[in-house]
C-alpha cells in the first residue's frame, strides 16, 4: 500500500499533472537510475527510451523540457554518433538560446575529434 | 490608551518578525534566465543523496520558467576538466563557470540530512538541504533557501499490531527501491522553489497571463 502510494506520488509529480510547461518523460528518472546503478541499462537503451518519449510528446504538441535534447546528444556522443550528437545539441540551442555557450563548446569538442 | 497603543505596536512588530520574504529585486534587476546546478555537497552518510538530488532538481526550476543546464552533462564536463568531486566544483570561480557554461545563476547546495529513521512501528523519511543561488557575472548571492520534507510511514491505521510491523517492514522494502525518498526530495525541492514567500519568482518561460500580485498584507489592526 505504501509502495503504491509512493508510486502514485511519483506519478503525480512526474508526468500526469496538468498545467505543466514541459514534457519531462524519463529524463530525470533515467539520470538517477544510470548514476545509481551503473551498467543497469546501456546508453543505447537510454537513448532509445528518451527518443521515443520525445517523439510521442512532440506529436502531442508538448514542449520538450530543458536539457533533454542535450542529454540525448550526450548519450549519442558516448555512442560515437558525432553527427547525431551535434544535431541534438543544436536542437537544444534552438529551443533554448540560453544553452548556446555550453552547446557550442560541446559541438566544437566533437568537431575536434575524439578526446577520450 | 497609551499602554494599549504600545501593546498594539509591540504586537504588530513581533508579528512581522518571521523569516524575511524573498527579496525579488535582484531577480527583477538582473533578469536571470538560466541556472547551472552544481553537484551538491553531502553531509549525509548516504552516497546516493547527491544523485537523488540532481535527478529531482531540473523539473522544479524548469516548470518555474528557467532554463536548467543539463545536469548530468555539466557534471561530466567538470569531471573531465579536473574537478573530481563536488567540493572541487564548488571552488571554481564564478567567472570561470560563467565562461564555460554561460549560465546566469549557479545553484550551490549542501545536503544536511537524507534518509530514514526507524522508530518502533514506523519509519520517517527525511530530507534537508540548504541552497544558494549566485549570480555568476557579479558573484552576488541573490537567494538562499532550505529544502525540507519528511514523511512518516504511518502504519498505525489499523489497530492490528502485526499489521503495524508489516507496514513498517513494507515501507522499508519500498524505500530500498528509492521511490519513496525520491518523492520526498522532489516535494522538498518543489516546495522550496515555488513557495510564495521564500521561493524564487517565475522565470522568463513562465506564462505571463498568470500575473497575480496579490500581496496578502497582514492588516489585523481591527481591535
Amino acid at each position: 500500500m505504501t509502495r503504491f502510494l509512493a508510486l502514485l506520488v511519483i506519478a503525480l509529480l512526474s508526468g500526469c499533472a496538468t498545467n505543466q510547461l514541459y514534457y519531462w518523460g524519463d529524463y530525470q528518472n533515467q539520470m538517477y537510475e544510470s548514476a545509481r546503478f551503473p551498467g543497469s541499462s546501456r546508453p543505447e537503451e537510454q537513448l532509445a527510451q528518451l527518443q521515443q518519449g520525445v517523439e510521442q510528446a512532440t506529436e502531442r504538441g508538448l514542449s520538450i523540457a530543458p536539457g533533454i535534447y542535450a542529454h540525448m546528444g550526450y548519450l549519442q556522443a558516448l555512442l560515437e554518433q558525432p553527427q547525431a550528437a551535434i544535431l541534438a545539441f543544436q536542437q537544444e540551442k534552438l529551443l533554448f538560446p540560453e544553452a548556446k555557450p555550453f552547446m557550442d563548446q560541446l559541438i566544437q569538442r566533437i568537431k575536434q575529434g575524439p578526446t577520450q | 490608551m497609551k499602554l494599549w497603543l504600545t501593546m498594539l505596536i509591540t504586537l504588530s512588530l513581533t508579528g512581522c518578525a518571521t523569516a524575511p520574504k524573498t527579496d525579488v529585486s535582484p531577480f527583477v534587476a538582473l533578469k536571470p534566465r538560466s541556472i547551472l546546478v552544481l553537484p551538491p555537497l553531502n553531509d549525509s552518510p548516504e552516497v546516493e543523496a547527491p544523485l537523488v538530488y540532481l535527478s529531482t532538481i531540473s523539473k522544479p526550476f524548469g516548470e518555474l520558467g528557467y532554463y536548467v543546464l543539463p545536469v548530468a552533462l555539466t557534471e561530466q564536463f567538470l569531471r573531465e576538466n579536473g574537478a573530481e568531486e563536488p567540493y572541487d566544483m564548488h571552488q571554481i570561480s564564478h567567472a570561470k563557470l560563467r565562461d564555460i557554461f554561460g549560465a546566469d545563476l549557479a545553484l550551490y547546495v549542501r545536503i544536511q540530512n537524507y534518509g530514514q529513521r526507524f522508530l518502533v512501528l514506523n519509519s520517517v523519511t527525511e530530507f534537508r538541504a540548504e541552497a544558494r543561488l549566485v549570480h555568476l557575472a557579479s558573484g552576488k548571492e541573490i537567494w538562499s533557501g532550505t529544502a525540507f520534507n519528511s514523511e512518516s510511514s504511518n502504519a498505525t491505521r489499523s489497530g492490528n499490531i502485526l499489521e503495524m510491523f508489516l507496514g513498517a517492514a513494507l515501507t522499508q522494502i519500498a524505500d530500498t527501491h528509492s521511490g519513496r525518498i525520491r518523492g520526498v526530495v522532489s516535494v522538498a525541492n518543489y516546495n522550496m522553489l515555488s513557495s510564495r514567500q521564500y521561493g524564487i519568482p517565475p522565470g522568463p518561460y513562465y506564462p505571463v497571463e498568470e500575473e497575480t500580485s496579490t500581496e496578502t498584507a497582514e492588516v489585523n489592526n481591527s481591535n
